[in-house]
């Protein structure tokens, strides 16, 4: 009995016994979990479920080919075929190719909506929006917009939610020349139970989880099962981190989430503080995707600049560069406009 | 060396536009607080028909009853058998003692009502110029992490599956209206 080794149903770390309380303890998160409930907790809430993996050359007999970067060691997936001069990542070229053996399949994908054309019209409407904007970066050239499927694992559960908080009502009133107030303290308890699908967390490490989370939401009833053709004019890259180590931000997610559901429940006190909350998640099913994304990559005075739209809704995001010199422009120009008419409201109408 | 001067920039760039909304609302609030003084100059010159500079205000003793009263009457909402049975009465009365002799200067009290303004002025319009700049530099970076998954959320799903609360404290505190 003493090699089995229980897990945290809330982060997945190992739990040992702590002898002062009598439960199970996670060192790691610093949950108690009853030792009763154990079995049942490893059964159903230890980890999320997997199809099994299935490989593109064991289905069709296809391979495709790995492209390396040698400046930053990017790597993506494309067919033999693919002509992609330059790194998504880094804008370098690429140097050497190799076939690859074997390519999972996702469980599903979605195929591109958006055409190369309609992201480069939604970076330059995004330009002509920013008043900070340099204005020589407004001509840049944009040559390496490159559209790739980026692996994603998503996660089903249901999620059980336990929280107290303290609340107070306040109530007011004026006898003679006194004021009284009369403060009533309440222990709140609130349980709740969500149910979360297919929340996304990117698989790659070569694209920020910022990025990949700021172009969210995709419309998961448009995904069809994985085809091959659906690659032909795009590249993908294969996952580079694993689903269990991509759990912990869907669980810190719905953990954020869940217990946002449960304060919004408590309401009618003056002031609320929460003294403790607790979130179990019921494990349910994990899937391997491929979801669309244009990545562009802008060099300017050194400096790359990343923006990404979302294949199938459109919605961009990135970081533009920002001219100083506009920037302190208009702050003086907003800050002497505005000294006039500051002087003469606070002139004639305040101090007079 | 330009280079350096665009990390100067950048570094000084979002401490400058945070800063300046703040001075910008610190701003009236210390003028306000001035002006209140100067007020009270005029008040006194207008109620004892003497000129602000002959003033001598002295002020005896200033009496501050504070009263808490804490009634300990613990009920609960909830079907619970515990009762809770607890008194507390608390009572606090504080005398402050103040002698003051002030002498107020008019000419002293009109200066800061304009110096006051002025600074009012200054940090309201580079409050508002900042705040202003800072929106506009924020719409440059849209690469923001969510914070939640509200999105993925079955519809319908979300319950609250057991609420409760309990009343466990409850007092009264009572302060002495000043007649003003």
């Amino acid at each position: 009995m003493s090699d089995v080794q229980h897990k945290c149903p809330n982060c997945g770390a190992p739990i040992n016994f702590d002898a002062s309380s009598g439960n199970m303890k996670c060192d790691y998160c610093g949950s108690l979990i009853d030792v009763s409930s154990l079995s049942q907790t490893d059964e159903s809430t230890s980890a999320w479920t997997e199809p099994p993996s299935t490989y593109l050359d064991q289905t069709t007999g296809q391979s495709l080919a790995t492209f390396y970067c040698n400046s930053c060691g990017g790597e993506i997936v494309g067919s033999p075929d693919t002509v992609s001069t330059k790194c998504p990542w880094c804008n370098n070229n690429f140097v050497s190719t190799s076939q690859l053996i074997r390519t999972r399949v996702p469980d599903r994908m979605i195929p591109f909506a958006m055409t190369k054309e309609q992201a480069l019209a939604a970076f330059k409407a995004r330009m002509k929006r920013l008043w900070l904007l340099p204005s020589r970066f407004r001509d840049v050239k944009v040559d390496n917009i490159q559209g790739m499927y980026v692996p994603y694992w998503l996660y089903d559960a249901d999620v059980l939610g336990q929280a107290t908080y303290r609340g107070e009502k306040l109530r007011s009133w004026r006898s003679g020349n006194r004021r009284y107030t009369e403060h009533k303290i309440y222990r709140i308890e609130r349980e709740c139970q969500v149910s979360y699908l297919d929340i996304p967390v990117s698989g790659t490490s070569k694209i920020t989880a910022a990025i990949t989370e700021a172009i969210e939401p995709f419309d998961y009833s448009q995904s069809t099962d994985f085809s091959s053709g659906y690659l032909s004019g795009f590249v993908t890259d294969k996952y580079d981190i694993d689903s269990t180590d991509a759990n912990s931000r869907a669980l810190e997610r719905m953990c954020y989430t869940t217990s946002g559901v449960m304060r919004q429940s408590v309401t009618g006190y003056s002031s609320v503080s929460e003294t403790s909350c607790q979130v179990q998640p019921y494990y349910g099913e994990l899937e391997y995707v491929f979801l669309p994304l244009w990545l562009m990559n802008v060099p300017w005075k050194g400096k790359n600049y990343n923006y990404a739209m979302n294949g199938q809704t459109g919605k961009f995001v990135g970081n533009f560069p920002v001219s100083w010199a506009k920037l302190w422009g208009g702050f003086f120009g907003i800050f002497l406009a505005l000294l006039p008419i500051m002087g003469i409201f606070i002139f004639n109408y305040v101090i007079s | 060396m330009a280079k350096y001067w665009g990390k100067i920039l950048a570094v000084l760039a979002p401490v400058v536009l945070v800063a300046l909304p703040v001075a910008g609302l610190a701003a009236p609030v210390a003028w306000a607080s001035s002006l209140g003084a100067n007020l009270d100059t005029q008040q006194n010159s207008i109620e004892t028909g003497l000129a602000p500079h002959e003033i001598n205000v002295k002020t005896e003793t200033t009496d501050t009853d504070t009263d808490i009263d804490t009634e300990d009457a613990v009920e609960s909402d909830a079907d619970d058998d515990a009762e809770y049975d607890t008194e507390n009465d608390t009572e606090a009365d504080t005398e402050y003692n103040t002698e003051t002799d002030t002498e107020y200067d008019t000419e002293s009290g009109a200066d800061d009502s304009v110096s006051g303004g002025i600074f009012a002025m200054l940090g309201g319009s580079a409050g508002i110029a900042g705040l202003i700049m800072f929106l506009l530099w924020r719409q440059h970076n849209t690469i923001r992490r969510q914070l939640g998954a509200e999105k993925y959320v079955v519809p319908g799903s979300a319950h609250i599956t057991y609420a409760n609360q309990e009343l466990v404290h409850s007092y009264v505190t009572s302060v002495k209206i000043s007649k003003s």
